[in-house]
């Protein structure tokens, strides 16, 4: 089955999409990703999505650099594990915007603690997010108050890679996570998942006071409801299809529904409810900050949307699973909400994306002026925190055939340098050359200058050869004597004027003796089509 | 119609292990004067261009231009099946949807065929033009691939400085830092052992150490290895073929101010 996806309008709103993908390779093994050639720009593109975020990248450092799109396109913010290698890891991806857009990219940060430490430019510069607020260096989201642990504590709950924050330009805070799971039902587990459940929603907390509005989007691993989950329902033996009424079924069974929140045995449920806003348990949701935006635009309604399947159980065909998944936002983006949804026939993983439309005007909002931002690329972007920062190789190509362009129009007096670039560019030899010629042919050419400089006109010397010609071919054109000149420099380019050029010798103290090709007509008043064109290029 | 005979099957697969890691989907474009291919790697750091002229085929003939888009990996699982000392010959129609890989044993009359599926790759080709170069290098590819394989165990990235008499590879990493420094030298009785240099101006790059790793792949061409250096220009990293060459245009790494 190929999914659709829902279309929206890239005029005035902006998508967010989260995706538990399971191993990021495997998802591309999928109808419609398959195509794709593992291209995350054309999968965005189809999802027609803006703010990615992928959990269970299931990555290591060797291969980050296959998920880093263009940085024309993409900024790409990756955390994977630090020891375990292929484990968990998330992605955000944000398209690029300019300076002046609301979703601008102001500030990264990888991590719940703030105690993990980056790269600053210069290579001994090591420093932790929490220093780096401090000196206010502008590459932090901020908001570590009242979290207080142990730096090993806290470098071991920032090792598995499950969090990257986003600050954008507007003050959204875009929060990227894969929640422990405790999938092994373990004491450990539990403790683990509890501690970095409560630093986070903490340093949620903190950052909703600053004033900023963060959006929580990815893969909690905590139902929130009772109507969220298959098992849960089987096991109070209330009937669930796809007609039913999730309200009615509510109101039918509050007291299940309150328990299912408030049960001592799932105190991290609790512990998401307290910061929902829309909080089934009206206790919890008083001090809520955050909206369920997936279930506010698909209201309490609307039954069995699961976001996640036992696929081993093959539990996805017949809707029987959970929703852990969310786009949990701030409260005060309520008015900007478009429209949200799973997007349940994409395959691909387990999980399957939610998203979130949220209308641009809503959100341009004002800009926080206290703090510093600087307007450049945040350190923690993939390029340079994984030491990615190398040039386009098509795009220096591209680069050289543009000087060459720009040389063939430019006078006598241009650079000694860009000559240079173009006599290696200019020539028509095969391209078939092997080691040998690099260095026979920059031989030639210094031969070539130094024969132009003891007798610049004249011309029976080898070294009036095209430099790219083979040697082979070098030597027999010195031992048969060539008749015209002309021959040796091969056909004349053509002028403006769409006339053979004509070939004259440089007569300058910085060119002695080299050859170029320029309009035959004679030099006029500018404007005077009939008189010379300026063409000009060496040969 | 294409036929494309190697006498030995061994040089084809040393050819496409030489780039398989670094890109997967080719076209290779076969023409009356030999086959040749282009394709850069998905970071679009690499780019490798091939050329394998009609001398290095016991056999050639293509009647019209052909393009035939392989995924790599699967041709390598191909070639895998073939032994080095068999023949191999490439067949493909004018209007062709796979390709025929045929090995044969000539000693022993065993006659291997596959046939692997062409595929669509939306790939644009570039015209390399001949660029200038502020050094040119040419060392035994053994030499260099030690070089890159031991520094790169040390940092991300390595640095190649070209001054008038040495050329030295730096790496400087977390846990240490490391460099190997080599002066030109000619040997006379075995030319291909020889360092040979030739500089207009000194150069400082420094590349990710992950591609040079791919591409001393190549390393099983040829003996040695070409290097042209610019500070402008890709750099350019060339392997012999008895006729035609695989070349790796390798983009620099830019420092941190420049981004």
């Amino acid at each position: 089955m190929v999914s659709t996806i829902p279309p929206r309008d890239e005029e005035t709103t902006v998508r967010l999409l989260t995706f538990n993908v399971n191993g990021i390779r495997t998802f591309f093994h999928y109808q419609p990703f398959s195509t794709m050639n593992q291209s995350l720009i054309k999968a965005f593109n189809y999802l027609q999505a803006d703010i990615i975020t992928f959990q269970e990248l299931k990555i290591e450092k060797a291969t980050v650099p296959k998920w880093v799109p263009s940085p024309d396109e993409f900024l790409t913010f990756i955390s994977i594990p630090v020891k375990k290698k292929g484990y968990a890891g998330v992605g955000c991806w944000i398209r690029k915007y300019d300076e002046g857009h609301p979703l601008f990219v102001v500030a990264a940060e990888e991590g719940i603690t703030g105690y993990l430490s980056l790269k600053l430019d210069g290579k001994n510069s090591v420093k932790t997010y929490r220093e780096m607020d401090q000196l206010n260096l502008g590459q932090t989201v901020g908001g570590y108050d009242g979290i207080e642990m142990s730096k090993d504590e806290a470098l071991d709950l920032d090792s598995q890679g499950r969090c990257v924050m986003i600050e954008l330009k507007c003050q959204i805070v875009v929060i990227c996570v894969y929640c422990p799971a405790n999938s092994g039902l373990s004491e450990e587990g539990e403790l683990f998942r509890m501690k970095f459940l409560k630093v986070l929603f903490k340093r949620i907390r903190n950052l909703y006071a600053m004033g900023k509005n963060p959006i929580l989007m990815g893969d909690v691993n905590v139902c929130r409801d009772l109507i969220d989950s298959a098992e849960s329902l089987e096991v109070l033996r209330i009937p669930v299809t796809n007609n039913t009424d999730g309200i009615q079924l509510e109101k039918n069974y509050c007291l299940n529904c309150q328990e299912f929140v408030m049960n001592p045995a799932t105190p991290h449920r609790r512990l998401l409810n307290q910061l929902l806003k829309d909080s089934i348990v009206p206790d919890l949701a008083k001090d809520g900050i955050l909206v369920d935006s997936t279930r506010w635009l698909q209201t309490r309604k609307r039954v069995k949307m699961y976001t996640v399947w036992n696929t081993l159980k093959n539990y996805r065909p017949v809707n029987y699973g959970s929703r852990v998944d969310f786009i949990l936002t701030s409260d005060k983006l309520i008015p900007s909400f478009k429209e949200s949804d799973i997007l349940a026939d994409v395959m691909g993983s387990d999980h399957c994306p939610v998203y979130l439309d949220l209308d641009l005007k809503g959100i341009d909002l004002e800009e926080n002026k206290e703090t510093v931002k600087i307007n450049k690329i945040p350190r923690f972007e993939a390029r340079f925190k994984y030491d990615l920062m190398n040039h386009d190789v098509l795009k220096m190509f591209a680069y050289r055939t543009k000087l060459k362009d720009t040389e063939i129009k430019s006078t006598a007096s241009c650079s000694n340098q860009i000559t240079k670039s173009v006599s290696g560019t200019n020539s028509n030899a095969k391209r078939s050359r092997s080691i040998d010629t690099f260095f026979s042919s920059s031989k030639q050419k210094k031969a070539k200058l130094q024969s132009f400089a003891e007798n610049a006109t004249k011309s029976k010397s080898s070294a009036f050869l095209p430099i790219s010609q083979s040697p082979q071919a070098a030597i027999k054109g010195a031992n048969k004597p060539t008749n015209s000149i002309k021959a040796l420099f091969g056909k004349a380019p053509l002028c403006k004027h769409g006339e053979d050029a004509i070939l004259k010798t440089s007569r300058t103290s910085t060119h002695p003796g080299k050859r170029f090709w320029v309009c035959n007509r004679p030099q006029g008043d500018t404007g005077n089509t009939e008189s010379s064109c300026g063409f000009f290029q060496w040969v | 119609m294409l036929e494309a005979k190697f006498q030995e099957a061994s040089l084809f697969k040393r050819i496409i292990d030489g780039f398989k890691d670094c890109v997967q989907l080719v076209n290779f474009q076969c023409k009356e004067d030999g086959i040749i291919a282009q394709a850069v790697d998905d970071s679009r750091v690499l780019l490798v261009s091939l050329e394998i002229g009609v001398e290095a085929f016991q056999d050639y003939r293509c009647d019209h231009p052909v393009t035939l888009g392989m995924d790599l990996s699967s041709l390598s699982k191909i070639l895998r099946c073939g032994n080095n000392t068999d023949t191999l010959t490439l067949i493909a129609d004018d209007t062709p949807d796979a390709i025929i890989l045929l090995f044969e044993d000539t000693k022993k009359d065993r006659i291997s065929e596959y046939s692997l599926k062409l595929m669509d790759i939306d790939a644009d080709f570039l015209k390399i033009e001949d660029l200038q170069y502020d050094t040119t290098l040419m060392m035994p590819s053994a030499e260099f691939s030690k070089t890159v394989r031991d520094l790169s165990q040390l940092s991300d990235s390595l640095n190649i400085l070209v001054t008038k008499e040495t050329i030295k590879f730096v790496a400087t990493g977390d846990v240490g830092s490391g460099s190997v420094i080599l002066k030109p030298f000619i040997n006379m009785e075995n030319p291909d052992e020889s360092i040979k240099l030739d500089m207009d101006q000194p150069v400082d790059l420094t590349f990710g150490s992950k591609y040079l790793q791919d591409i001393v792949k190549g390393s099983a061409l040829s003996n040695k290895i070409g290097i042209r250096l610019s500070s402008e220009a890709p750099a350019l990293f060339q392997f012999d073929l008895s006729s035609g060459f695989l070349q790796f245009f390798l983009a620099p790494k830019f420092d941190d101010e420049e981004a």
